[in-house]
């Protein structure tokens, strides 16, 4: 398997999982 | 008996069954379309995961992954992208103006939101909801029927009238209550078919390696993610066309309601979190299944929506493979029954109520509910009959169609103080008839992606209707929280 795919593939779901962990603090700050 | 077949079945069963329970519920409206407002954070975010992933998760995006290969990680990548941004963006404005409007609604929460007493936006909604829905629960149908041929060997057309009358069974009777529950089972069930049945696919054929070797000497390119263009050709036509299912996200009213009936604001940062770890666990797994079915099938079948049942029925003893099928029904019925729901309350509720009979009685008005659920499961059916496009085509026109109609001025009116009645009026009309141009014309789909024009004209139509209308015609505060 080329290893740019092996790149894409793999950077996207941890670069997800960081931006969850981001939106979650986000939503909690936003609570009324 | 086939063991397949008592899996299914005792699947099917155990949803009439959750039906049933929670018929003594319903008592009013608001009980039948929005569950009372008292969903838990893990069943409303696995209610939106369920409802979210349609026949499409299962059978259209790993026939996708079948005929291009890697290529379409880039609609994965879309996809939960679009999840965490509607989570994160509309979640908990939409639940707490539709609470402070006391909107039952999307429609409701428009007309409440811009004080329309026109009512202009709500007909606009509904025809939106009626147009898009009815092709999208005729595409769930279609799976169903192709689930049912290649497990069963029962003819299209009776598996799709088995899955119409089993969905339509189980949403009449219990509504929303009974859609969110049954989504919670159909969603873990889901997320269990798009993890174990790519694993068994790769440990059958012994290994990544073998899988790598199996699928390069079909064809190299199925590897890439970039199919061998370069360039502008790669960043638009192909990284950016799988990209943009992101844009559809905004603006699905069957997942929205899910944010809407969540039970307490508190709870929407939890049920993101639990909606984001779904999508992170098994989102991977569809379309490996596709890839994985290349490498045990071979490139040949004659029907690409069907690897799914196919491969598990290849690799799975029959026990297992009865569930695994559960699992594919399950994707289908769970979007199914929610679209049906939100279709029947447009009509009921957006249009019979708010327009004729204010002051019709609860009781009369779950019993009209469920007479138009019957309806228009008649009218997706036989619209199922001659559909031609394939599951993963005729998902992308009617997620563009409501992703356009509805994203654009839900997420600027939550977020934008200066939209006004007419920017969203214009943003609505625009998407809705932008994507019936652009699904019939093929040199707009060859300058911009179905699923990007249509939502990025709806947004500028917001905005600059917005700006050019916003002196002249004043809109009331109401956006508050």
């Amino acid at each position: 398997m080329p290893s740019s795919t092996l790149i894409i593939v793999v950077g996207s779901w941890v670069v997800l999982a960081v931006l969850t962990v981001v939106a979650y603090r986000f939503n909690r700050s936003q609570r009324p | 008996m086939d063991p397949i077949l008592i899996g299914l079945l005792l699947y099917l069963a155990m949803m009439l069954a959750v039906g049933l329970y929670t018929y003594r519920y319903m008592k009013s409206l608001d009980d039948f379309v929005l569950a009372g407002r008292r969903l838990g954070p893990w069943v409303a975010a696995i209610s939106e995961r369920a409802s979210g992933e349609s026949a499409w998760f299962l059978l259209g995006l790993p026939a996708a992954a079948y005929a291009v290969g890697f290529v379409e990680f880039w609609s994965v990548i879309g996809i939960a992208t679009g999840i965490l941004t509607s989570w994160t963006f509309i979640a908990l404005r939409l639940r707490t103006q539709t609470e402070r409007f006391g909107a039952l609604t999307l429609p409701d929460y428009f007309e409440a939101r811009f004080d329309d007493r026109t009512r202009m936006l709500r007909i606009v909604s509904m025809l939106a909801i009626l147009f898009f829905y009815l092709a999208y629960v005729a595409a769930q149908l279609d799976g169903a029927g192709q689930i049912l041929n290649a497990s069963f060997g029962i003819p299209h057309w009776g598996g799709m009238l088995i899955g119409a009358t089993v969905v339509a069974l189980y949403t009449l009777m219990g509504g929303f209550l009974a859609v969110a529950w049954t989504d919670l089972i159909q969603g873990l069930l889901m997320a269990c078919v798009a993890v174990v049945l790519p694993l068994a696919g790769i440990a059958h054929l012994g290994g990544f390696g073998e899988l790598w070797t199996v699928i390069a000497a079909h064809d190299p390119a199925l590897l890439t993610m970039d199919l061998g263009e370069t360039g502008a050709a790669f960043l638009f036509g192909v990284a950016f066309a799988g990209f943009s299912w992101c844009f559809g996200y905004l603006g699905q009213p069957h997942l929205l309601v899910r944010y809407m009936a969540i039970r307490r604001v508190e709870d929407v940062p939890k049920g993101q979190a639990i909606a984001m770890g779904w999508v992170l666990i098994a989102y991977w797994g569809a379309p490996m299944i596709g890839l994985v079915g290349l490498a045990v099938l071979g490139p040949a079948l004659e029907h690409p929506d069907q690897v799914m049942p196919l491969l598990t029925i290849a690799l799975l003893p029959g026990w297992l493979a009865g569930i695994m099928i559960a699992g594919a029904t399950a994707a289908m019925m769970s979007t199914a029954d929610s679209q049906l729901l939100v279709a029947s309350s447009a009509v009921v509720e957006d249009i019979y109520v708010r327009l004729f009979r204010p002051k019709a009685s609860p009781e009369k008005l779950v019993v009209l509910s469920r007479i138009v659920t019957v309806v228009l499961t008649l009218c997706a059916l036989t619209l199922a009959f001659s559909l031609r496009d394939g599951i993963y085509k005729s998902v992308e026109y009617a997620w563009t169609g409501l992703g356009s109609s509805f994203g654009p001025a839900l997420v600027l009116s939550l977020w934008w103080k200066r939209t006004t009645r007419w920017g969203a009026l214009a943003g609505m009309l625009g998407g809705l008839v932008s994507t019936i141009a652009w699904k019939n014309s093929a040199a707009l789909q060859s300058f911009l992606d179905l699923k990007a024009g249509p939502v990025l004209i709806s947004a500028a139509l917001v905005i600059g209707v917005s700006l050019a209308t916003s002196g002249a015609n004043r809109e009331p505060e109401r956006l508050g929280g």
